[in-house]
């Protein structure tokens, strides 16, 4: 009994701790940028992503425009829309295509203010490793605010 | 209490309105709004604005939202906290009701088959069904945010939009003022939309 207990606690902690990041990066040449999202729940993740070789970082979120909870659509792709705010004042909207169970398998192709095109895809943890200059990535919680401001 | 959790009080800001633009809002009056869920203490507003210059006006990670009932304006908070604290409740809501509502009068229905069917019947009728019926409305409700009522990153010249803002209920909205847009990101300047109150669509 006290084995199970332990057992459980510890899957428990494991899980906790283990995070569900989905690491996304740009594909288009000139802006090369790398994140992740995390997900918050059926829905809707927060957003990180860092620009290769700058000290530009941007937050923000996805929502998935599909249905909370249904029969159908299980882990079908479908739209998203991507919100990100920068600290040099850009903003991004992205439109991605996700599966709607895991948040993975997806690619979002979207523009800036100024209409710079932008493309990202979901890649695995060790290609992200090859692109991402940092390892450990903060998300805009209640205590660290975002730079969506509206 | 909620007021405080979904605006700061802020002082006036001033920032010169940009010409061309026309703009007016209206309260939504949506039977889905109805629904007793956290949206309760909100009141949603479509805002229209149409860009009538040649260029496109361009929003910045700097634009925020102020809401004004005449006298003072508070800054709302962001569509994504909005979001959040929405969808945060909402679960909330979901886990304390609707799932221990569905376990429980399935727990009864096997234990006992027919005769706790009835009983059962009626505790999820109660529990669950109203809970989750609330959620999935308001998951569609808050969606709305971002889906087809988001406000944009750049106004095109010659178009309307239609952008969704959620209010304080005991707020008496008279102005939205949407600042830091600009052609260029140099010279900023902000919008105005007055409020069409007690408008029915």
């Amino acid at each position: 009994m006290k084995n199970l207990f332990f057992t459980i606690t510890l899957l428990f902690i494991m899980i906790s701790v283990c995070g569900c990041n989905k690491y996304i990066v740009s594909t288009t040449p000139e802006n090369i940028y790398y994140g992740a999202f995390n997900r918050r729940d059926m829905i809707h993740a927060d957003v990180k992503v860092y620009k290769l070789n700058s000290n530009q970082e941007c937050d923000g979120l996805v929502v998935l425009n599909a249905p909370s909870r249904s029969i159908t659509l299980k882990n079908d792709r479908v739209d998203a829309v991507m919100k990100l705010a920068c600290n040099d004042g850009t903003l991004l909207d992205l439109d991605w295509e996700l599966r709607k169970g895991s948040f993975s398998s997806g690619s979002g192709v979207g523009i800036d203010q100024f209409n710079n095109k932008y493309e990202f895809k979901t890649v695995s943890k060790d290609v992200y490793k090859k692109i991402a200059e940092k390892n450990k990535i903060t998300f805009p919680n209640d205590k660290n605010k975002s730079y969506l401001k509206y | 209490m909620l007021f405080y959790l979904c605006f700061y009080n802020v002082s006036s800001v001033y920032s010169m309105p940009i010409g061309n633009i026309s703009s007016s809002g209206k309260q939504v009056r949506n039977p889905e709004y109805s629904q007793v869920t956290v949206l309760k203490h909100y009141k949603p507003y479509v805002v229209t604005i149409t860009n009538n210059n040649s260029k496109p006006i361009l929003l910045s990670s700097n634009t925020e939202i102020f809401f004004s009932d005449g006298k003072d304006e508070v800054k709302s908070l962001s569509r994504r906290d909005i979001y959040r604290k929405t969808r945060k409740r909402d679960m909330g809501r979901y886990y304390s009701f609707a799932i221990p509502g569905a376990i429980i009068s399935g727990a009864i229905t096997g234990f006992t088959f027919f005769l706790g069917a009835p009983v059962a019947a009626a505790i999820y009728v109660g529990m669950s069904l109203p809970t989750d019926k609330a959620v999935r409305n308001n998951v569609k409700i808050s969606q709305n945010l971002f889906k087809n009522m988001d406000l944009p990153i750049r106004l095109e010249p010659n178009k309307s939009y239609n952008i969704l803002f959620y209010v304080d209920k005991n707020y008496n909205l008279k102005n939205i003022k949407i600042t830091n847009v600009s052609f260029d990101l140099k010279n900023m300047y902000s919008i105005n939309i007055p409020i069409i109150n007690e408008a029915k669509l």
